[in-house]
């Protein structure tokens, strides 16, 4: 049993003792090392302005870079990492790093307050090796908002630098703290102890052990389970609420694999969203944009695929996913394992089937045949870091023409992710070069009676979950090698939403 | 002569300090121990004469 928390911060080791477990890597900073480049904006996860970087060994043992916002990150969730904040970044002779230099020189800082969290996202990206692709950089930084300077100068700032060249001085900078960090890294790798932290109204908890996780399940079946905590960090910096007990799941090196069998690909409890979305985006090609556009890179970092299903959100955007495809989940109750489908696992709003005690240990995605296609499609106000009004998902059997099998998940559309079953029914056998068949419209309208929320309206949604139905046929067509002239199709009926039609349309001619 | 300025980009005065994080924001200056707090105790007129103000319950609230 080990209860000191110890990471390296921007190069030296930290040892932590008699600190509350909920303390965010943030306010950790600012309050106690007076580091306070690092910025809070928001205080959930959403504006980037505490972004610092975090460095890990992957599975190969090369040091990478995530960054991630600090200010939903739990001190004890850092143990045996490298951490980096904007004041690690000058070189010893006060030189600035190369992303630091390209923002100065393309402008991309006016208020400055924005700034600090932009220049660690670009240095993660920096490290890991930056493409200078416009797309690229966007994706990099969409987690940094910025209200004032405006993102083109940023954004070639964040080209500038990947096209730069470091001199033999910053080379040898570079590779000096990159040895240092990897060092350390490997000097904790082999840990055994496990991370205890007990004050008197908080324990947290870090098993490295499968078992000891198994054991601790059992033991406290009235912990919190933590894994990214993109989701858990929001209940204590803005619900004030107040966690008794922890169960870390990031440290069980068990749970950090992707296994791949003949039939599935098995995704393990603390595998993150971009561990995840690199290792299968070949898998299901049809989901790297709603992957792509999941929260924005910080939380694609630190949040978890399991943990986005473990908690049950009804606008979680990979359940919806994972429905269509049809995966299953295993649970652990005290090392006895049971297989559920996830259809299974949302019960009702809130409410999920797991026992007192048992915990997800991963999630298994089927792996597609030949002539499986899989789409997904995600409708919200803005492409980045929005919650979704609706998500719909789809995996699709082809034989010709005609849908031999289809499955359908959405989101946004009920009180838990659920699939659309008599919709489903209506589109077997179905032709995907004709229209939409009237009864899949209303079998639509009978499995989902969506609700009216600050996101979109119960007629919004479902008026959209019927044009991407519409759309979804479009592209099976397409996918098949069949050529359509959209307008002559076009309904008589003024009740009926052309306008989307139209705009697909003007695709195609 | 010097070369002119005009149509010549300069960087911000602060860039450095900013993307260094050395730049202070009110939110970055420690608390001094025992500092006072203020609040605004705002009128509920738009357009008024004050005739008075009455701040005895703000003194019965000092520790």
């Amino acid at each position: 049993m080990n209860s000191t928390i110890r990471f390296l911060l921007n190069g030296i080791e930290q040892s932590i003792d008699d600190v509350k477990p909920d303390t965010t890597l943030l306010n950790w900073l600012r309050l106690d090392k007076k580091l306070t480049g690092t910025k809070e904006g928001c205080g959930e996860g959403d504006c980037g302005a505490c972004t610092v970087t975090v460095a890990s060994l992957n599975a190969s043992g090369q040091i990478t870079y995530k960054a991630v916002n600090a200010c939903i990150l739990f001190l004890p969730m850092l143990d045996g990492l490298s951490i980096t904040t904007v004041e690690g970044l000058r070189q010893t002779n006060g030189d600035l790093h190369a992303v630091q230099d390209a923002i100065i020189t393309h402008h991309g800082a006016q208020c400055g307050f924005c700034t600090p969290g932009f220049v660690m996202s670009l240095y993660a990206g920096y490290e890991n090796g930056l493409d200078d692709n416009r797309q690229n950089i966007q994706q990099i930084l969409s987690g940094n908002l910025c209200r004032c300077t405006g993102y083109g100068p940023l954004i070639d700032a964040g080209q500038s630098a990947a096209r730069h060249t470091p001199s033999p001085d910053q080379k040898t900078a570079q590779i000096a703290r990159q040895q240092n960090e990897i060092t350390y890294l490997q000097s904790r790798q082999n840990d055994t102890g496990m991370l205890t932290i007990e004050t008197t109204d908080q324990a947290f908890y870090a098993p490295r052990q499968m078992s000891d996780l198994e054991t601790l399940a059992i033991t406290y079946p009235d912990a919190t389970f933590l894994a990214g905590g993109t989701d858990i960090g929001l209940w204590v910096t803005k619900q004030h609420r107040h966690i008794h007990r922890f169960i870390y799941l990031g440290a069980v090196h068990a749970l950090k694999t992707i296994s791949r069998d003949d039939d599935h690909i098995h995704i393990g409890a603390a595998v993150s969203h971009a561990e995840a979305m690199d290792a299968v985006a070949e898998d299901y090609p049809g989901l790297t944009e709603v992957w792509q556009r999941f929260g924005s890179a910080q939380v694609r970092y630190s949040g978890t695929v399991v943990g986005n299903i473990a908690n049950g959100s009804p606008i979680g955007d990979m359940s919806p996913c994972f429905l269509a495809l049809g995966a299953m989940l295993t649970l652990n109750h005290g090392g006895t394992r049971r297989t559920l489908a996830l259809d299974d696992f949302f019960i009702s709003y809130g409410k999920q089937d797991r026992k007192s005690g048992e915990f997800v240990e991963s999630i298994s995605l089927p792996r597609l045949a030949s002539n499986d296609i899989c789409y997904a499609y995600k409708i919200s106000k803005r492409f980045d870091q929005d919650i979704s009004a609706v998500l719909m998902a789809v995996r699709v059997r082809l034989d010709g023409q005609m849908i031999a099998n289809i499955r359908i998940g959405f989101g946004g559309m009920a009180a838990t992710p659920s699939r659309g079953y008599q919709l489903e029914q209506a589109l077997k056998g179905h032709d995907c070069s004709q229209p939409l068949p009237e009864q899949a419209v209303a079998a639509l309208a009978s499995d989902f009676q969506p609700i009216s929320d600050v996101r979109a309206s119960g007629e919004y949604r479902l008026l959209v979950a019927e044009n991407l139905l519409r759309k979804m046929l479009v592209e099976l067509s397409e996918n098949n090698g069949v050529f359509r002239l959209y307008p002559s199709e076009l309904p008589a009926s003024p009740d009926v939403p052309v306008l989307a039609i139209d705009a697909l349309a003007g695709d195609h001619t | 002569m010097t070369a002119s300025t005009l149509h010549r980009p300069i960087a911000h005065d602060s860039a450095t300090l900013y993307v260094t994080g050395e730049a202070r924001y009110i939110d970055d200056i420690a608390f001094p121990a025992d500092g006072l707090h203020i609040a605004l105790g705002l009128s509920d007129r738009a357009h008024a004469r004050i005739t008075a103000i009455d701040v005895s319950a703000c003194l019965a609230s000092q520790m």
